[in-house]
């Protein structure tokens, strides 16, 4: 028996014969073969196999001209019938003939099969290295050593449907005895661990071909013994990829008393499988059913090309990741999460958003301070869609990063200490002109009942009126903005805070006349006209007649007091003109 | 101006340069054939037909079926250029997305129609071989042509899990994440898929693999 190519040869081997490696590593490779025996042997199949397939791979196509090609795509989408790009016939196409082509395939499969049974096809002292010589058959899945012949020159012709195409000596075929020779054979020569990625392959180009249905048959027997554990877990393994849905349930079932290679197996089923691990991954932390998908997710993930992660998106319940992340709050977990985050595509984040476990894991990401900025940002996208408490930090942190969409996403976080924590970034100073600006309107859109607590509460208020008048926009004070400002006369303990609030208000009713809820707003400002501050009870007199509010009444120490101490502007001096001539001074 | 768009990223002389103008150049008609532009989508198929075609040529087996394919593959194409994601390099994924669907769509015809690839990799051969070749005895082949028969018979005897990753990756030069992506499996089950697919290849080729590389 030959020697196989060294183990750290084989996987630029396989890239030769794939035609993608790279001068270097050739040269690299055929370096190591001058003084390698058995990975020379291998490099000149490889090479053989390579320049074959390179003449393979210019096969000529037999091609309609160009514009026909086109005419015949825009005719589709147009949805007029194209006339085929190459006979036979159009009317081959249609479903007529599909019909007609399916019955006839399915009347000579069934012939065939009449005429091929007879004793069965297991061999009973065949091997999986010495196949049986005279076997013929039709060509079937992974067919070994052989020539090829199409002999149907030799055979009558088929009533209906293609010629039959038959390879030598293929495929070969195994009964248990013999499939169990070769799995021990290859586990002891490759060292094969079961519970390790990456090791599959090597098991499988130790052992040859699983396509035959017995030997199916015989790996899911073998899966469900639990007498070797060694032989399980490489059957568990090899059921894996290509498994179909009896497959899946089998090894699924296997879960809880094989463990780890079990998990591996369902992830290498594809992504029926990895929802199931994930599912599983879910469940109680002490099972261990869970422990072992777990523990398989987490590994799994620290590997690039068996990223659970890739596997999971949209088509397994989003919540899983953060339960899986609060089931076992490591750090493993969490750079699991945190990949997760990194790959999460935006529906899957959403739906993810919205869950409190995700919350409560995200929380603790985020607490460690390393999600990423994309991942942010999409989460920060995310928030705005579906208020997630634990998404503050991050929201926060767009802001202060200048990020459009984070003022929307701090919107629907109010409720959830979001109006705290933005009159704290406006007093720390740090966020630029701009995203204060929207970042406040935003908030006054969506709650200024709940903004003007927190400014309340963090002694605020004079920072509130200030934002909030900066925050004018071009159309004016919102009627948020303006319930704001006459909150903030009403209740502000500081006189100038008050003043202020009530100026603003002037100002803003006096240039822009009237408002649809001027009315709401004289109902807060009437008692503020009887304030005993004298500069209180004057500016509340000009904001109520700068938002139609009569003046008539305005008694003599008012106007007075307008008179002497308000502020000097345009408006100013016009308000103070007519409440003079309301009240007949 | 049509190499330079050269999706395989193999223009003579291979300058960066070139394969990122050329990318650039993809990855804005593209834009443009989202916004509905016809024109931008001629060129797109321009382009890709080519590897589509042969994608398909390689899967079913037979001229007419991949070109119909190919066709119906731009079709689809174009109604679906609204849920295409460019993402940060449009042209690659741009290829990637239409080889989807092209697989899929092989995919859908071989089941409705029941028919092994190999049977129609027949049909193929003794097309190309004319019928001047029907007449003739195999042995008056030339060599040359009996050794790409082989070749294209055992790829077409291949079972379809195992020639679709084989096509992508050994005849159309797709990475294992892209062969992943357009079959929909993963990265490392698409790597587990080549294995088998080399090792069956090389049982079928057998003999012609000890003759000596030219």
């Amino acid at each position: 028996m030959s020697r196989r190519p060294c183990k750290e040869w084989r996987e630029p081997l396989r890239a030769w014969s794939d035609g993608h490696a790279s001068l270097d590593s050739r040269e690299a490779l055929e370096t190591h073969a001058a003084s390698c025996p058995a990975c020379a042997a291998e490099l000149r199949v490889v090479r053989r196999l390579r320049s074959l397939l390179d003449g393979a791979a210019e096969a000529e196509l037999t091609r309609a001209g160009e514009d026909t090609f086109l005419e015949g795509v825009f005719a589709r989408i147009d949805g007029e019938p194209s006339a085929p790009v190459a006979p036979p016939s159009a009317s081959e196409r249609g479903p007529a003939r599909l019909a007609l082509v399916t019955l006839v395939t399915a009347a000579a499969a069934a012939l065939l099969l009449w005429l091929r049974a007879g004793p069965s096809r297991i061999g009973p002292t065949s091997s999986l290295t010495e196949p049986p010589a005279e076997t013929r058959t039709a060509v079937a899945s992974a067919p070994a050593d052989s020539t090829m012949s199409r002999d149907s020159r030799d055979e009558p012709a088929q009533s209906a449907g293609p010629r039959e195409l038959v390879l030598e000596d293929v495929p070969r075929t195994l009964d248990a005895q013999s499939f169990d020779r070769a799995l021990r054979g290859a586990l002891a020569r490759s060292a094969f661990d079961p519970s390790a990625p990456g090791q599959l392959e090597e098991l499988l180009t130790e052992l040859g071909d699983l396509e035959p249905a017995e030997v199916k048959l015989h790996v899911r027997r073998l899966a469900r013994d639990p007498r070797e554990p060694g032989l399980r877990a490489a059957a568990l393994r090899l059921l894996g990829p290509g498994a179909d849905a009896r497959d899946r349930a089998l090894i699924d079932e296997q879960l809880e008393d094989a463990g780890a290679p079990a998990a591996w197996a369902l992830l290498d089923v594809g992504e029926r499988g990895a929802a199931a691990l994930w599912r599983a991954a879910s469940g109680d932390p002490d099972h261990d059913r869970t422990a072992a998908a777990l523990g398989v997710l987490l590994t799994a993930s620290r590997h690039a090309d068996d990223d659970p992660i890739l596997l999971a998106p949209r088509r397994t319940d989003a919540a899983l990741v953060a339960r899986v992340a609060i089931a076992r709050p490591g750090r493993t977990a969490s750079d699991l999460l945190a990949r997760f985050l990194d790959r999460g595509e935006t529906p899957w984040l959403d739906a993810w958003a919205a869950h409190p476990d995700a919350a409560e894991a995200l929380r603790a990401r985020a607490e460690r301070g390393a999600t990423r900025r994309d991942a942010g940002h999409r989460l920060v996208q995310a928030a705005s869609r579906h208020a997630a408490p634990a998404l503050l930090p991050l929201v926060m942190d767009g802001l202060r990063a200048d990020q459009g969409d984070a003022p929307a996403a701090l919107a629907r976080l109010l409720p959830y200490g979001g109006a705290r924590a933005l009159l704290g970034a406006l007093e720390s100073g740090r966020l630029s002109s701009d995203i204060e600006e929207r970042a406040w309107n935003a908030a006054l859109e969506s709650d200024e009942r709940r903004l003007f607590d927190a400014a309340v509460a963090h002694r605020a208020l004079r920072r509130a009126v200030n934002v909030t008048a900066r925050a004018t926009s071009d159309a004016g004070l919102s009627a948020p903005a303006q319930r704001m400002l006459a909150w903030i006369a009403a209740s502000s303990a500081d006189e100038g805070t008050r003043v202020d609030a009530l100026l603003h208000l002037a100002l803003q009713g006096g240039e822009r006349g009237e408002s649809a809820a001027a009315e709401d707003l004289l109902e807060i400002l009437e008692p503020l006209r009887d304030d005993r501050a004298p500069r209180i009870a004057a500016a509340a007199w000009m904001a109520w007649g700068a938002w139609g509010g009569s003046l008539l009444e305005a008694p003599r120490e008012i106007v007075d007091a307008l008179h002497r101490g308000g502020p000097p502007t345009a408006l100013h001096a016009r308000v103070v003109r007519a409440v003079r001539r309301a009240s007949g001074s | 101006m049509t190499k330079l768009l050269c999706p395989e990223g193999n223009t003579p002389g291979a300058a960066g340069d070139a394969r990122r103008s050329g990318a650039e150049a993809i990855a804005a008609r593209i834009e443009r054939a989202r916004s509905g532009d016809r024109a931008a989508f001629s060129d797109l198929i321009r382009i890709h037909r080519p590897r589509v075609q042969r994608v398909a040529l390689r899967l079913v087996g037979n001229h007419e079926d991949a070109e119909d394919i190919a066709q119906e593959s731009f079709v689809r194409a174009w109604r679906s250029l609204g849920s295409f994601t460019p993402g940060a390099q449009p042209a690659a994924a741009f290829a990637s997305w239409m080889l989807g669907i092209t697989v899929h769509l092989c995919r859908d015809l071989q089941r409705a129609r029941g028919r092994r690839p190999e049977e129609a990799a027949a049909t193929l051969l003794d097309g190309e071989a004319g019928v001047q070749g029907r007449e003739r005895a195999p042995s008056a082949l030339s060599a040359e042509a009996e050794t790409r028969r082989r070749v294209e018979l055992a790829i077409a005897a291949l079972p379809d899990r195992l020639r679709v990753p084989f096509v992508l990756r050994a005849l159309e030069g797709q990475s294992y994440d892209e062969v992943a992506r357009i079959t929909g499996v993963r990265a490392a089950t698409a790597r587990t898929q080549m294995v088998q697919a080399r090792r069956a290849l090389r049982r079928m080729l057998g003999p012609l693999l000890e003759e000596d590389t030219p």
